[in-house]
């Protein structure tokens, strides 16, 4: 699995950690430092990099592992959207939302479902074929 | 949309434009490396390079800065093409990208959300050129992608901070529309936890200046009456959850919230109290506005300028955190915009009564000489 493709995938993941760690630190900071905040950001931070580590390696399951991570982000941004019609909020696109919150994840699934279609398509049989001197080959 | 086209500053629009499409050009450009990372690099680093050379056709900065932007868009410019044909660009833009970032944080530039933007492709950038090859080193390379990704937004989220709690708009001083001006527009655009509406005019009328004091006179008259904290609760005032102390301690009234009146100085819909050592005092009033996204009643123009916070909101376990300059939040939280509220401050604070902070240690002071016991 392992290609210049499994590279990008996997930086925009360790951009995605960054952003994440970023936003869990906010988060702390302004509920008083209680770590409870921290359990499922943390969580999903290390299952990130595990599967940033895994698809570097090869691992099928990696790929599996970040569409699905990336399919609940795109359902948090779809239920931002839902609450945000409800009378006392109101949901805020911005330019940088809309890349990290909507846009990264689209293409690190489409990313991955082209890896997992690669993946598991068995090698290509090469035959060698004699042709005699002269005459040419057509596809 | 109008939101989201309010975070990119009208100079901004043509750099972002022209990035925008120098990345779609290089990423359909053939006859250049199949490699996808290099396919990527020559991209995010063709958006830097086109900014760049485009800044200078909005803004009105000098001649130092703009040669600075022009050879910055060059060396980006000179990187992606490298990387379109596959030849070395790792080293150049390791270097480059970040020492882009740090000279805007140092100039401490306007975040609007093209700067931000543009942040996080140049740490793409980067991430690309040390995170994908064996020369640097992996796992350097993936703690330093990561890392640059944290400081640079948390620098980027204290300014933004900085600045909001800077922006004053002292209703005694006629020339408050054009001394923050600046202030105030970074706090437009950069929609990091602060969401503003951009100012039609950052200059107050005299007539506006007269209805802001009289705002702030007549909010002062009426609050006498909450001078004690007891009275404020008899009222119907009710602490927030989970906090009884501090120097901004904001007390709803729920009815208040939902009777229909903006900005009336008899009934404002938050109460903020200074409490501490059994002492409490009262700082001010917020008013806030009954729905999300309606804009706030603004008779004083640039020094009645009203907010909203863009906020996360956490449902394991609940709790409420702020939207990142990147615009996001932690994992299983969602994303909401809180009605627009602005505060009127009846102590008199550094900074006028329609400040949107008051310096804590300014508070402590105050509640010292002031406050009543509980």
């Amino acid at each position: 699995v392992t290609s210049a493709k499994s590279n990008v995938v996997y930086v925009l993941l360790l951009v995605q950690v960054g952003m994440s760690l970023l936003a869990t630190l906010g988060e702390l900071l302004f509920m008083g430092g209680n770590l409870l905040y921290a359990v499922a950001p943390l969580l999903r931070i290390t299952l990130t990099l595990i599967f940033g580590a895994m698809l570097l390696r090869g691992r099928r399951l990696a790929l599996v592992g970040i569409v699905v991570l990336q399919g609940l982000s795109l359902i948090g941004f779809a239920a931002s959207l839902v609450i945000g019609r409800l009378p006392q909020v109101d949901f805020t696109p911005t330019l940088t939302g809309v890349v990290t919150t909507f846009l990264l994840p689209i293409v690190l699934i489409v990313y991955c479902g082209q890896l997992l279609s690669t993946s598991g398509r068995p090698p290509a049989r090469v035959v060698a074929v004699e042709v005699p001197a002269g005459q040419e080959v057509s596809a | 949309v109008k939101v989201l086209l309010d975070g990119i500053a009208p100079e901004h629009a043509a750099a972002l434009v022209a990035g925008v499409l120098a990345a779609i050009v290089m990423a359909v450009l053939k006859g250049g490396s199949r490699s996808t990372v290099d396919r990527w690099a020559a991209s995010l680093l063709a958006y830097a390079a086109a900014l760049h050379v485009f800044l200078p056709f909005g803004h009105s900065d000098g001649v130092g800065l703009t040669i600075a932007l022009l050879a910055d868009g060059a060396a980006f410019g000179f990187l992606a093409w490298r990387a379109h044909l596959g030849r070395g660009w790792r080293i150049g833009a390791a270097i480059l990208a970040p020492l882009t970032i740090v000279a805007y944080l140092i100039r401490a530039e306007d975040g609007d959300q093209v700067g931000t933007l543009t942040a996080l492709v140049e740490l793409t950038a980067f991430g690309l050129a040390v995170a994908t090859s064996r020369k640097v080193g992996r796992v350097f390379g993936s703690i330093g992608t990561v890392f640059a990704v944290v400081v640079a937004g948390a620098a980027i989220w204290v300014a933004t901070f900085k600045a909001h709690q800077a922006a004053t708009a002292d209703a005694q001083d006629p020339s408050v529309g054009h001394s923050h001006a600046e202030g105030h527009e970074h706090l437009a655009r950069a929609q990091a936890g602060v969401i503003m509406r951009p100012l039609a005019s950052a200059h107050a009328t005299a007539a506006q200046t007269a209805a802001a004091i009289a705002l702030a006179n007549s909010v002062k008259t009426s609050m006498a009456k909450y001078a004690k904290l007891s009275d404020a609760l008899a009222a119907g005032y009710r602490y927030p959850i989970g906090k009884r102390q501090g120097m901004d301690v904001h007390m709803e009234h729920p009815d208040y919230k939902k009777d229909g009146r903006y900005l009336d100085p008899d009934r404002p819909e938050m109460l903020v109290y200074a409490i501490a050592d059994g002492k409490a005092t009262l700082m001010g009033v917020v008013f806030v506005m009954e729905r999300a996204g309606d804009a706030g009643v603004d008779p004083g123009g640039p020094i009645t300028r009203w907010h909203a916070h863009n906020l996360c909101i956490s449902l394991m376990p609940p709790g409420i955190g702020i939207v990142t300059p990147f615009g996001g939040c932690p994992a299983s939280s969602v994303t909401i915009t809180v009605p627009e509220m602005m505060h009127v401050w009846i102590v008199e604070p550094p900074g006028g009564p329609f400040a949107e902070g008051v310096d804590q240690a300014w508070a402590r002071e105050y509640l010292r000489g002031h406050g009543t016991v509980l």
